[in-house]
């Protein structure tokens, strides 16, 4: 993958009002950016429409090139982005081995070490684990996708400074060693000090 | 990740739902299948009734016209009265089955009472009965009477009503048929006490006190006759006296009864009794006999007694409805039900929906994975509800046979004593009966094995519950998962922030 770009881009709920207006942006692998901003000022929704969860009122989301809304936007969700989010959302039937499976042929063990959980851990029930365990079950879940888009909202708010920092390390691997591009919504600055890219969005514009 | 793999998963692990909504779906499945086979059973019940009820009808003498009737002085012991009209023949029975489709065969009767001797000329040994009530012993003082056997002249021994009751089992030989001239059939048990068997001859003359009466020589009447059968009772029976019991009968032809009773030789059958072929056609075939031109209502009654046969029927119609009825009302409110627990299941799972719709699972497969999990607790629980509904099924299908019985006792009993008070025998071929001629013929207890109420679970009827279920489950299923078809990406972002 080489990029996701955002061309001319505006969405809007209620077609009066426009939460995001006129967002142009390019987002590269290998890169991991922060998106900073007030609550309620467009982010989970620029996030959304970036991993095809709707599409933009006004123009468009091109990857490598190519309209996501032509590819298909359930196709661009199954192939190219996987999310993580600030409550986790494991399957809890499941356990981190299995959840980690659940899109991915590749062996999940070792995905799961590398975020940092022993082979006991992995077979647990996930609701046994903490809420530091549980988000690197996430973001394992989403690193063994094929995905080459990870798109995290607020992955840390739920968790204390050292764990979250732990969390953006990892983050931060998955884009520079595992040639991913991150793209992380969040409140907090010590984030986004890690990020190589970061975004500031207010009043639907988004600046660097 | 297969679904497969996730139904079992989402099974195994969240043991309390599952096992609550296998229960749920085996109490309506076992209520279904045992409402089913227990209204199959009231079917057969009914029919059972009407076989056991209703599948005969018979014709005797009209005897009511007095100008038909004739009387002679037997000497001092008083008058001897008989009837002069159209005798009961093996004719008029015959030209009835020519004419008249649905009859399955009959059997014409005339009793008549006689001594039996070996080859010998030996008089049987007779079976004591404990039904003596002194009568024995008044009438033993007339000569011989105490030697005489009830002997019953039949055209097929195999459409006598105590044979097509149950009441007697032919266990070695053969029946005594119209073509037979010198047949004869006896018990099992008089023949081991006479140390008789199949084959062996018999020596039959008129009583020398019955002879002393009408003025007959009794060795004149003497008449050698062959065993061709062995009859056993399969139930008690009591007779008035202990000679006449069933025991000690002989089932024999007319030309012997003829033979032995040379001082009335004109008189014909006493009462035939037809078997149709399909109980519930019986009042069209009485209808069509009553109107062949043939059959003159001045000389022959023909009838049937449909009473019992409706009172009955109409408990056991009654029942069949409120079952239907409760078939419908246990599968609309199983389904409400299900339908209810499983849109609850699936609203609570729309988050666990929306994480697997962002992991680019398609909504078919989710569904898919709902519907597998259910249906997988469904073949379990319909299986294993072939067996509790066989069971529910077996309690309320004895108690259906004994409430069955009893009205068909009691059904009979009633009549059987009308019968008795008007002095025709009775045409009934369960409960307490009287069957054959006169009021001396043996009384049999009612019998249980008659109308054998076999509730069973029928392949068919479980392959129509899978079938049926499955639909109602896909049905409920792709309804209360209607929220999940149609939450948008959108809506499951906000599911999941
Ligand atoms: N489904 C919706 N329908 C209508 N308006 C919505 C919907 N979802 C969000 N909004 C509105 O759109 C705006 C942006 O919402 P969004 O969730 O993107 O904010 P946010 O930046 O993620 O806020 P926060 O930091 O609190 O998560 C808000 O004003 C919100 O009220
Ligand atoms: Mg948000």
């Amino acid at each position: 993958m080489n990029r996701l770009e955002i061309c001319k881009m505006s969405y809007s709920y209620d077609n009066k009002r426009y939460v995001l207006k006129n967002v142009d942006s390019q987002l590269e692998a290998g890169k991991m950016y922060a998106i900073l901003g007030p609550s309620g000022c467009g982010k989970t929704t620029l996030l959304s429409l970036l991993g095809g969860l709707d599409s933009p009122t006004e123009g468009q989301i091109l990857y490598n090139g190519q309209d996501i809304g032509k590819l298909g936007l359930a196709d661009h969700r199954r192939n190219h982005v996987a999310f993580v989010f600030q409550s986790y959302n494991l399957i809890d039937y499941l356990t981190p081995k299995e959840n980690v499976a659940l899109t991915s042929k590749l062996p999940p063990l070792p995905i799961l070490r590398r975020v940092g959980l022993n082979e006991e851990e992995s077979r647990r029930n996930v609701l046994k684990l903490s809420g530091g365990q549980q988000q690197r079950v996430a973001i394992a879940r989403a690193l063994a996708s094929d995905a080459d888009v990870i798109l995290a909202d607020e992955p840390t708010g739920n968790l204390d400074e050292d764990t979250a920092a732990e969390i953006t390390g990892i983050l931060k691997e998955c884009a520079h060693l595992m040639n991913k591009c991150v793209v992380i919504v969040t409140h907090s600055n010590d984030l986004a000090k890690q990020a190589d890219v970061v975004f500031r969005l207010k009043k639907g514009e988004l600046r660097e | 990740m297969s679904l497969f793999y996730r139904a079992l998963a989402y099974i195994t692990r969240k043991r309390g739902r599952s096992i609550l909504l296998f229960l749920l779906l085996l109490v309506i499945a076992t209520l279904v299948l045992s409402g089913v086979a227990i209204k199959d059973a009231t079917q057969t019940a009914q029919l059972n009734v009407r076989q056991a009820l209703g599948g005969v009808f018979t014709m005797e003498q009209n005897t009511s016209d007095s100008s038909k009737w004739e009387s002679k002085e037997v000497g001092s012991y008083g008058t001897q009265s008989w009837y002069t009209g159209e005798p009961l023949s093996e004719e008029v029975a015959d030209t009835i089955m020519e004419k008249v489709n649905g009859i399955r065969g009959y059997n014409a009767t005339a009793t008549n009472y006689v001594v039996a001797a070996d080859s010998e000329g030996n008089t049987l040994d007779l079976l004591e009965s404990d039904s003596d009530d002194g009568m024995n012993g008044l009438l033993g003082s007339y000569g011989d009477f105490n030697s005489t056997v009830a002997t019953y002249a039949s055209t097929d021994t195999a459409f006598d009503s105590y044979f097509t009751g149950g009441y007697l089992e032919l266990v070695e030989g053969r029946h005594v048929t119209a073509e037979d001239e010198n047949a004869v059939m006896i018990s099992k048990e008089l023949a081991e006490l006479n140390g008789l068997s199949v084959g062996d001859k018999l020596l039959l003359h008129m009583s020398e006190f019955k002879a002393s009466m009408v003025g007959v020589n009794p060795e004149e009447t003497r008449m050698e006759v062959e065993i061709v059968g062995l009859f056993h009772a399969t139930t008690k029976s009591s007779a008035t006296l202990s000679n006449w019991s069933m025991d000690n009968s002989l089932y024999t032809t007319m030309n012997v009864v003829r033979y032995v009773r040379p001082d009335t030789p004109d008189e014909g059958y006493e009462k035939i009794h037809f078997y149709v072929d399909d109980p519930a056609e019986l009042d069209r075939i009485v209808e069509q006999v009553k109107a062949l031109p043939d059959i003159d209502p001045t000389d022959f009654i023909v009838q049937c007694d449909s009473n019992n046969v409706d009172s009955v029927m109409k408990h056991l119609m009654n029942m069949n409805r409120l079952v239907s009825v409760l078939i419908v009302l246990v599968l609309f409110v199983g389904a409400v039900i299900l339908y209810l627990i499983l849109s609850g299941r699936i609203k609570e799972r729309v988050h666990e929906s929306g994480i697997l719709l962002s992991l680019g699972f398609s909504k078919k497969n989710i569904i898919c994975q709902y519907l597998t999990e259910i249906l997988v607790i469904a073949v379990l629980a319909f299986s294993l509800s072939i067996f509790t509904s066989g069971a529910v099924a077996n309690t309320i299908g004895n108690q259906l046979q004994d409430y069955t019985m009893d009205n068909i006792s009691a059904g009979t009993s009633v009549d059987a004593s009308a019968e008795n008070g008007s002095g025709t025998p009775g045409a009934n071929v369960d409960g307490a009966t009287i069957v054959g001629s006169g009021d001396f013929a043996p009384e049999f207890e009612g019998q249980g094995s008659l109308t054998k109420i076999e509730v069973t679970i029928q392949p068919l009827v479980i392959l129509i519950l899978y079938g049926a279920g499955i639909v109602i489950i896909c049905f409920s299923v792709v309804i209360a998962a209607m929220p999940v078809l149609r939450m948008k990406p959108r809506e499951i972002l906000a599911q999941m922030s």
